[in-house]
This record gives structure tokens, sequence and C-alpha cells, in this order.
């Protein structure tokens, strides 16, 4: 039956022209080319032009409402970057762009250097393909259809990144083979103590789609308390370690709460972390892992949000200078919070390493049939 | 009631009707599309009304509850029914009443493409009556209609009989704590 409707379709469309068609050979040639024009039936070709050219403004109207939304992130964001770090952006074709266009521009990405304290901070901001409509609709419908089986890829997020530069202050030298080497990888064993650990603000509202996309926030439990406004949580492996770094041990902190509260529509999660994000499956990924402050949030809609943004990465700041200067120590010092940190990265370690063993186990099950 | 044993009586209540009625009289059959469009936009209605309602009230108390894969995820994702079949689940009242609702709206809009063709393109009239039925029952036996439109007290997640606890339970993800 379909194929019978697209056939009488195409017969429709063969009889546009079959009065041009009708013509011999030799009357076509006697025919100039005004009056070749003139007899043909251009509707089919302009209809296929003006689809052409539709798809051409939707794909650049939609690449332009990106960049729209970008610039309305990036330029506030840079305008308060430049008072905190040296080199901002990147360098392409001799020339300083402020961020990064990736994909169609649906990834963009944003990157600060050169400050006390903070090796680096990262944004980077995941946007739907808005010049693509079509494809959108056909994956929500796909999405709403097979939930079950479908990942979500239409959500748009933004992810703060700030990494401190939490090398020991004990200098070692270098041996001659690491000297080549402009930036050390860092390790569990090279990273001081008092950046291991997973200390997260998660809003309520994504508890269970945070758990499930960063693996940091899997490990740990979710504390409730009358602290944090109620639309959040603490997601952290001990109640001293979240209430010392986020309420200064212990205190009252007007300013986190305001700042959350005036966040509360656009962010999801605010975590230090030392555990990658997603599940290690060998153990050298597990060790190579490094501490940082992992923000995630909606994409800002309003200059509130954006603001709203701007407060959270100089809240993260902070904390990394305040922890450079020592305010934290005191709550590294003591000797049960260290072992109990030790034990969930020994735990979590030695399930990796568990999961490596029997994927081998299996490996060379699969092996010895083969040979077989 | 049960609602199994209300259904049964709802399909031989319209198997009663359907035989009572002239389905060959177009008359009839517009009665009948009157009917089952009428009793399924009030169903949307009201669900629409529970949304509106649990976005004003924002419960924001939290949650736990064990999630089962289902057979499709089982099927194409786990293949075999293993540990982590069962997964914890923390949420907000107001997130799991909202997933709720989102999951009936979505086979309420199934029903209707279902009965679209059915009507339509297969010209059965008979499924007319019982689709008027079902929807708004369901919808009135349903956990978030009591919570939201009769105002009672509904144990969350729905349709899960509260169970003693164990001794030890395993422990899966960390549990919740309060400061």
């Amino acid at each position: 039956m379909l194929f019978k409707t697209f056939s009488n379709y195409f017969k429709a469309i063969e009889s546009l022209n079959s009065k041009f068609y009708s013509h011999t050979y030799e009357e076509v040639r006697e025919m100039g080319a005004f009056q070749r024009f003139k007899e043909y039936d251009f509707s089919f070709e302009t209809l296929i032009l003006i689809l052409l050219a539709l798809m051409a403004i939707i794909f650049t109207f939609g690449r332009g409402q990106n960049t729209r939304i970008t610039n309305r992130i990036f330029n506030p964001l840079n305008d308060f970057m430049y008072l905190q770090f040296a080199n901002i952006g990147f360098t392409y074709k001799m020339k300083r762009i402020p961020y990064l266009s990736e994909f169609n521009n649906t990834l963009m990405t944003g990157f600060y250097t050169g400050r006390k304290n903070v090796e680096s901070v990262e944004v980077k901001l995941h946007l739907s393909s808005r010049f693509n409509p079509l494809g959108l609709l056909m994956e929500k419908l796909m999405k709403n259809a097979l939930s079950g089986i479908m990942e979500d890829n239409l959500e748009e997020f933004l992810e703060i990144t700030i990494k401190p530069n939490n090398t020991s202050v004990e200098h070692k030298a270098l041996s001659k083979e690491d000297e080549v080497q402009l930036y050390q990888h860092q390790t569990r064993e090279t990273l001081p103590k008092k950046y291991q650990f997973v200390a997260g603000i998660v809003a309520k509202h994504s508890m269970t789609s945070s758990r499930k996309k960063y693996y940091y926030l899997n490990t740990v439990p979710l504390i409730e308390t009358i602290r944090l406004p109620k639309e959040y949580v603490f997601m952290s492996e001990n109640n001293t370690i979240s209430n010392g770094i986020f309420f200064d041990n212990n205190q009252e902190n007007k300013e986190l709460e305001e700042l959350l509260e005036s966040s509360k529509n656009v962010l999801k999660s605010f975590t230090i972390t030392d555990l990658p994000d997603e599940q290690p499956i060998l153990d050298t990924e597990y060790d190579k892992s490094s501490s940082r402050i992992h923000i995630v949030m909606k994409i800002p809609k309003t200059q509130k949000d954006v603001n709203a943004m701007i407060d959270l990465i100089k809240f993260g700041l902070s904390i990394y200078d305040n922890m450079t200067a020592g305010t934290f120590d005191k709550i590294f010092m003591n000797p049960n919070l260290i072992r109990k940190i030790d034990h969930l990265r020994k735990v979590e370690r030695d399930k990796v390493i568990k999961i490596m063993k029997e994927v081998e186990q299996e490996m060379k099950k699969k092996e010895l049939q083969a040979s077989k | 009631m049960n609602p199994l044993v209300s259904n049964i009586g709802v399909m031989l209540l319209s198997n009663y009707i359907c035989k009572r009625l002239d389905m060959t009289d177009p008359k009839i059959i517009d009665y009948l599309r009157i009917f089952y469009v009428s009793m399924n936009l009030l169903t949307y209605l009201i669900y629409t009304y529970i949304k509106v309602q649990i976005k004003k009230q924002n419960n924001l108390t939290t949650i736990k509850y064990k999630n089962q894969k289902s057979p499709m995820e089982l099927l194409f994702k786990g293949g075999k029914e293993d540990d982590n079949a069962e997964v914890e689940i923390v949420k907000s009242v107001v997130d799991y009443d909202l997933e709720q609702v989102d999951a009936l709206l979505k086979g309420f809009y199934t029903s209707w493409l279902m009965m679209a063709g059915m009507h339509l393109y297969m010209k059965y009239t008979q499924p007319l009556v019982q689709q008027g039925i079902s929807p708004i029952k369901a919808c009135v036996e349903h956990d978030l209609f009591k919570a939201y439109i009769l105002g009672q007290e509904v144990q969350r997640p729905f349709g899960q009989i509260a169970q003693p606890k164990e001794e030890k339970p395993k422990k899966k993800l960390p549990a919740a704590k309060k400061d």
C-alpha cells in the first residue's frame, strides 16, 4: 500500500512535464533555450530548491541560536574571569578565541588558567543540535517510546571543573625521564591527603540522575541536613568534611545559603571530589584521578542564573584558596577520618581489581574454548 | 474493590452495552465517539490538574525504593538478572509523583494511538465503549488521584506494601543519614 502511494506521487511528478516530453526530439531541437524554459514546468524543482533553502535557513538559525546562548553565558563569565586568571580562552590560527566550539556548536568549551592556588577552570556547555529539529524530534519520540533502552542525549547542561594546584609542597627532584614531561599526571600517591575526599551538595531533583551519571557520587551516602536549603542534600563521605568545608568548620555560612537559594533553578550538583566521573575499569585509571570541584548545572537562561553560575565559580575558587591557606587542615588531622577515607578508596580499588580479574578469567575461558 | 475484578466488570458491562446497541447505525457511532472523546478529555484534564497540584505543593521529602529493571532493559542492557538488577533509588516526592503522572500520560497517548488505528483504519467500534470507561476508572483508582484530588495520605512508592525491616540489610548504596 505504501509502495502504491509512493508510485502515485512519482507519477504525479512525472505528469507535470508530460506536455514537454510529448514533443519529439526534432521539435525540441528547433526550440530555442528560452522556448524550452517556457515549456518546461519547474514547479517540482522549485519546491526542492525551497526545501533546500529552508533546510539551510534552519541550519544557520539553529547554529546561531546555540551561539547566542553561549555568548549570553560566556561574555559575563569571561568578564569575571579576566579579574581572576592570566590566561583566558584559546589561541586558534594565531587568534585569541574566548571559547572553543565543536560539533556544529553543540559543545562549547571555555578554559582559564594562571591563578594562584588554582591550576585551571574548564567550562563545558553541552547544547542540543538545534540545527536539526527533525533529528531532535525523532530522538525525543524514540526516547519516549523506548525509555528503557535509549540513552538521554537531549539533555542540555553546563559543567564546570575547577582543578587546584594540589602538588605537594614537599619538592622532589625529578628523574631524567620525568623532566621532559611538562605537566605531571597527578596520581593518588602524589595527591596530598587533604584533597582526597568526596563532599558534595546535590539538588534533590537530580539525586538519582547524578548518582547514575557520576561514579564519585555513587560511592558516598546521602545526608539530609537542616543546614542546607530544603532543595538540597549533602552527598558526602563524612559529615565532618562537608560541614567543615561548606560551613567553615560548623559555623554559619549565610553566603552559601543565599548562593544555593539563588541557584536553586539551575544547580544540579556541586562536588569536591578526587574520584573519577565514570566507573573505572582499570586500576591505573582509578589511581590517575585527580582532585577537582565539579559543578553540574542546567543551562542558565536568565541573567540571574548566569550571575548565580559566576558566584558558584567564585565560591569554588574560595574553597581552594582556603584549602591552600590551611583553613581546613584541622578537619584532616583526625586519624579516624583519614582511616575511613583510605578504607573507602581501598574498597573501591578492590572492586575495580575484582572486575578486572573476572574479565581476565572470562577472556581466558573464551581463548580456551576457541583453541578447542 | 480489587482493580482486577472491577476491570473484568467493566469488560462485561461494555460487552453487554455493545450487544444492546446497533453498531451499524452512524448516529450511534457518533454518540459513541463523543462519549469516548469526552471521557478521555476528562481523564486528561484530571491528570493535568494533578500535575499542576504536584508542582504547586512541591513536596521535597526524600523517599527510597528499589527499582527492578524492566524485561526490556534486562534484554538489551543486562542480559541476565544479576546483583545490580535491583537498583536503589532516592527521589523527592515531587519528582516521583511527576514521573508517575508522565508514565500515566505516556500510556494514555499510546492508547489513543491504538484506538485511532483500530477505529479509523480498521473500523472497529466496540472498543470505543471500553476505552471510554477504562481510562477514567484507572485514573480514579490511582494513588495520585487519592493524594491530590481526595487529599488522602498515600504511601510511596505506590502499589507496594510496607515491608518489615530486615535485621541487617545488604548495603548496595550507602544509606541516607539525618544530620
